[in-house]
């Protein structure tokens, strides 16, 4: 490799390093069992600096095969992101039945909108189109995590450290992704090197949230084994909520619009 | 320039915003089964919304006025505006926990109804619009309540829907009953 050591190659190591360090954690505290598709990608994310390392090496960086490479091997790490992120919302949701069979549904109509949102949006730069799927699983990633928070949030569920920080790593990074995949496709198509130092600069900040999460990882964290209560209870429970909180509500109408009385 | 790339980086910004939005810790107090079945079982405050309107209405204080005591008037209507914001305090309070309730509930259920739990987002949406504007209006002096000859049609529309939701509430002694027992049974399981 004829290349010089600058910036973006020291970024590059220490982003690898970083990588292996996180997959270590993962192993010695056993994590690879409870979040197995996580440490797959992280296993990918490695594999791919190896390979894009070796095809760097043996053909020019700006060559047509190195790009290739390179757009086929993010296409698996995009895959593998987003089968992350549906076992982080698994983990989350799955322990209370019905708000999982809820939420899957409203996770995957979510992610599937947006998808087909960014593909509408990018229909015209069709000869763009790696990257265009990069920001377009960026936005969905980054999407169904905000949605599978305010999902968490609203019910009130718990999520320990880990499943959060592995929740804000990925929204950051997704976010940071499509604003700098947006940057780029218009005004940076010159600044390549930079273009990729800041995506790796996010990626590095995600690693290092979730080195420390890893870290404080404890298996003595508490069992979530949930009450759960008859189907029919439920429903005779929220029917009856649902016509409290009407009342409350037509109460306040009564307040706002006193004329409007059927 | 293009418009398609300002809605990308918009749409990326607005999603970290909601992102530490929603990693904030929570304020609310999570309710345990025992707070649900006393947020069902509770007294509201249906029953003093006729008195409460009774008191905003200007007519309720226009002797004052025909008598040359406008000051006090004044006074007066001030009080009882106060006293509807503490009454929209009650409201809210009550509205809250029924609402802590309904997650609980839907925590520890095999399976959601999902139009049920829309249509609860959804009031809650408009109960804390609603909410909030009405306290302005109230704190700014100002009378949300311009329409109350229709008083009296209220009051009775009121008692009609009371009378319907007591009639189902009427159940939930039993149902209380039934719950606890489960919950009984399952933490001795459990041990």
């Amino acid at each position: 490799m004829s290349e010089t050591l600058n910036l973006r190659n020291v970024e590059w190591a220490l982003t690898t390093i970083t990588e292996l360090i996180l997959l270590v954690y993962l192993l010695r505290r056993g994590l690879f069992r409870s979040h197995p598709v996580f440490s797959a990608y992280i296993l990918a994310v490695i594999l791919q600096s190896v390979l894009m390392a070796a095809t760097y090496g043996i053909w020019s960086s700006q060559s047509h095969r190195a790009w290739l490479i390179f757009w086929l091997s993010q296409l698996v790490v995009e895959t593998a992101r987003f089968a992350a992120v549906v076992e982080v919302a698994r983990r989350i949701l799955s322990p209370f039945s019905g708000i999982w069979a809820l939420g899957r549904r409203v996770l995957l109509m979510t992610a599937g909108s947006v998808l087909v949102y960014a593909a509408l949006l990018s229909r015209e730069y069709w000869f763009k189109l790696p990257l265009n799927v990069d920001r377009g699983v960026g936005l969905a990633v980054a999407t169904v995590i905000v949605t599978l928070l305010l999902f968490a949030r609203y019910f009130g569920l718990p999520m320990d450290h880990l499943d959060r920080s592995l929740c804000i790593g990925f929204c950051l990074y997704s976010s940071f992704c499509v604003i700098n995949d947006s940057l780029y496709d218009k005004w940076l198509v010159g600044y390549l090197n930079f273009w990729n130092f800041l995506g790796v600069l996010t990626f590095l900040a995600s690693l290092f949230l979730w080195i420390g999460a890893a870290r404080a990882y404890s298996e003595a964290a508490p069992a979530r084994a949930p009450v759960v209560v008859p189907q029919e209870l439920y429903e005779k429970f929220s029917s009856e909520l649902n016509v409290r909180l009407r009342l409350l509500n037509e109460q306040l109408n009564k307040f706002l619009n006193p004329g409007s009385q059927r | 320039m293009n418009i398609t790339i300002i809605l990308f980086i918009l749409l990326a910004v607005l999603l970290i915003g909601a992102l530490v939005w929603a990693i904030r810790p929570p304020r609310r107090k999570l309710l345990s089964i025992n707070d649900v079945l006393t947020a069902l079982s509770e007294e509201h405050h249906y029953s003093r919304l006729p008195q409460i309107l009774q008191a905003l209405q200007p007519e309720d204080t226009a002797f004052l006025r025909d008598r040359g005591l406008a000051p006090l008037r004044r006074r007066i209507r001030s009080q009882r505006g106060r006293i509807a914001l503490l009454y929209l305090d009650c409201l809210q309070e009550e509205y809250e926990k029924l609402l802590e309730a309904s997650r609980v509930v839907a925590a520890m259920s095999p399976e959601l109804i999902a139009l049920d739990e829309a249509e609860r987002f959804k009031l809650n949406l408009r109960f804390a619009l609603g909410c909030r504007y009405l306290r302005w209006k109230l704190r700014l002096g100002l009378e949300p309540w311009g329409g109350f000859g229709l008083l009296s049609q209220m009051a009775s529309g009121m008692a009609l829907r009371l009378e319907g939701a007591t009639s189902q509430i009427g159940e939930r002694t039993a149902w209380s009953l039934e719950f606890s027992s489960i919950l009984k049974e399952r933490n001795n399981g459990t041990r």
